[in-house]
């Protein structure tokens, strides 16, 4: 099949790689986990910290790389639709040359891959109320690229617009005299630059079952290292346009108000949630039995981001020095999280404050909630602040 | 409940109804009197404790399992439901429980009430919580800022399985269970996992648990004869963890 667009060239070499790294991956991940309580440790429990339901990540019980389906989180704005996979189709439409509609099985007929990742709302740690939104999953599926070479995109596609087959009455403009009520499918946009840099994934299963409802069956789209709410649930259209897509959650919602310093003003820029903010979070501290009068600590956690590698994650207590944690040399693949340890030596009895940061390769550092980053930052999106936990040792 | 036709007992004799809440809930902001005893009728008491399994981790026990000795299970919801007709006393004495938001949690997280019980519930926050439960009956959607008040009568009744689960719209991880009965043989677990039901009048009865926070559930015949003392220890283990649905 000929093709038009730059998209197709790469595409071979790199699909074919991918798969053989994903299978490598799958044998040697399985059974790795954080350490569990030693004999003679106990969990410390942190202090004024909501207990941790169903379908959300237990953070004080995390030892399995891989989330646990029970601890899998689901975020949706129009309601969870029930999507039969009999009928399911997904339509490749508008700037291309040979549009398309694949029903499930033929989309599990294409070539499979896996994709390894980190899925973190990016309303996630932005109150103790919503910091358990995130979880590591493998997705099973087909590439993405290679279907939108098939069907030949015209020369002047630039972006691709993912609907989902859940719908809402959107009302625009509520209140005034230019009110507008329309019914609109749920929808995101990614230019053409990122899907090459980002090569998502059609996923039809996740750790070897098919998707459950609530997480997009019959078909979902992965895009490593983005934010939950670019990986559209339900999708049933890929729509090939030339211009931008300004559907309520491209241009309205999910959309970070941040001032940014100007010399001596701050000016607030608005823009849109794609990549995940680099993140760590205290998961679980041990307390050994006291001796002489002081009590032995360790704290374990997860580091995560937009799949930059992680090359430092620092642990800090109460106002001293920060500390190096280990990160765990495996499991590891780009666009999942790293566990961490650290052993915090001896701690006086009474309360205190631990928290972690992370640091990238490309130096970025996870920043406080007091930093520019966070303190000028409007909204709650992109809540990627260190976490601070307090515990009491008394 | 078809079957079930409740034949409401009028005045005389009625039936301690919040009494066991009152032993188990300590935010209750109103005590209903105590009541006297009928002459047939049978009382049931018992304790609810979970033995772990460390091959199969339940991982909500350190929430509810203080005392891991015992294994005393806190918050599951213990219940009879008659296989035949019963008299039940009207609830004369509507009790009013306490609801609070507070860091995130409902506080308490799970009640058991009757029809026509009150409960109010508030917001220790700074941030703004809301409540709501889509039920065709018992429907409300209310926002409680800081220190604000929502009070809400409870009209119908739902089985244990399936107790009404409460939310806020903006903390999607924040949940209550509300368990609301036509009849006071109901009890909520506290911390020493006992529960007790008195004037229960003999017949055969479901006796079901529900621990709707950590997915426990438990139920089995008895048969209740006048003037009976029945003691009951329950133990469920990990094979009382009710599996969830695949797809959903
Ligand atoms: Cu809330």
């Amino acid at each position: 099949m000929k093709s038009t667009h730059p998209i197709t060239r790469r595409h071979a070499l790199k699909t074919a790689s991918k798969a053989l790294a994903a299978a490598t991956s799958a044998s040697t991940l399985s059974t790795w986990a954080l350490p569990d309580l030693l004999p003679n440790e106990r969990l410390v429990p942190f202090e004024g910290m909501p207990r941790t339901g169903t379908n959300r990540l237990d953070w004080e019980s995390l030892n399995e790389w891989i989330t646990p389906s029970d601890q899998v989180f689901n975020v949706q704005h129009y309601g969870i639709p029930e999507v039969d996979p009999k009928t399911f189709s997904l339509e490749v439409s508008g700037l291309v040359k040979q549009p398309i509609k694949l029903s499930l099985a033929e989309l599990q007929e294409r070539q499979k891959r896996e994709a390894l990742m980190t899925l973190e709302c990016s309303g996630n740690g932005s109150s103790k109320g919503f910091m358990n939104a995130v979880y590591n999953g493998r997705w099973q599926g087909t590439d993405l690229r290679s279907l939108l070479s098939e069907c030949e995109l015209l020369p002047s596609a630039k972006e691709i617009v993912f609907f989902g087959a859940d719908t809402k009455e959107e009302t625009l403009r509520e209140g005034s005299r230019r009110e507008l009520k329309v019914t609109v499918p749920f929808g995101r946009s990614m230019s053409l630059a990122a899907i090459e840099e980002t090569d998502p994934l059609l996923s039809y299963a996740r750790n070897g079952s098919p998707l459950e409802t609530r997480n997009g069956a019959p078909l979902r789209l992965i895009v490593p290292g983005w934010y939950g709410v670019a990986n559209v649930k339900w999708l049933t259209r890929i729509d090939v346009r030339s211009d931008r897509y300004m559907g309520r959650y491209m241009a309205r919602d999910y959309v970070s108000v941040r001032g940014e310093r100007q010399g001596d003003e701050v000016v607030y820029v608005e823009s849109s949630v794609t990549k995940i903010r680099l993140k760590s979070i205290i998961a679980r501290v041990h307390r050994r039995p006291s001796s002489k009068g002081r009590i032995p600590l360790r704290a374990m956690g997860a580091a995560w981001g937009d799949g930059t590698e992680i090359t430092r994650v620092e642990v800090r207590v109460d106002e001293g020095p920060w500390l190096p944690a280990q990160i765990d040399a495996e499991p590891k693949s780009q666009f999942s999280w790293r566990f961490f340890s650290i052993d915090l030596g001896s701690l006086s009895p009474g309360k205190h404050t631990l928290v972690s940061r992370a640091i990238d390769a490309k130096g970025r550092v996870q920043p406080a909630s007091t930093d520019d980053e966070i303190a000028l930052k409007r909204t709650y999106w992109e809540a990627n602040q260190q976490w601070p936990r307090e515990i009491d040792l008394s | 409940m078809s079957d079930l036709r409740i034949k409401m007992l009028q005045l005389g004799a009625s039936f301690k109804t919040t009494a066991t809440l009152l032993a188990t809930l300590p935010l209750l902001w109103a005590a209903s009197p105590l009541i006297a005893e009928g002459t047939d009728e049978a009382s049931l008491s018992g304790t609810v404790t979970y033995r772990a399994d460390p091959d199969s981790p339940w991982r909500f026990q350190r929430y509810y399992v203080a005392d891991q000795s015992t294994g005393a299970l806190a918050e599951a919801v213990v219940s009879l439901k008659p296989t035949q007709t019963i008299e039940i006393p009207p609830n004369d004495t509507p009790a009013n429980v306490l609801v609070d938001q507070e860091n995130f949690q409902f506080i308490p997280e799970t009640i058991a009430v009757r029809t026509g019980d009150r409960v109010r519930f508030t917001n220790s926050d700074e941030t703004l919580h809301n409540v709501m439960l889509s039920h065709p009956a018992d429907a409300f959607n209310v926002n409680l800022g800081k220190d604000e008040i929502y009070e809400h009568q409870f009209k119908s009744s739902v089985e244990t399985f399936r107790p009404h689960r409460l939310g806020c719209v903006y903390h999607g991880s924040m949940r209550a269970w509300v368990f609301v009965y036509d009849h006071p043989f109901f009890a909520l677990t506290g911390r020493d996992g006992s529960f007790q039901f008195k004037n229960v009048p003999p017949g055969e009865y479901q006796l079901e648990i529900h621990h709707a926070a950590g997915r426990l559930v438990w139920n089995e015949t008895i048969k209740v004869s006048a003037k009976d003392a029945l003691i009951k220890n329950i133990r469920l283990t990990p094979k009382n963890i009710k599996k969830r649905s695949p797809r959903k």
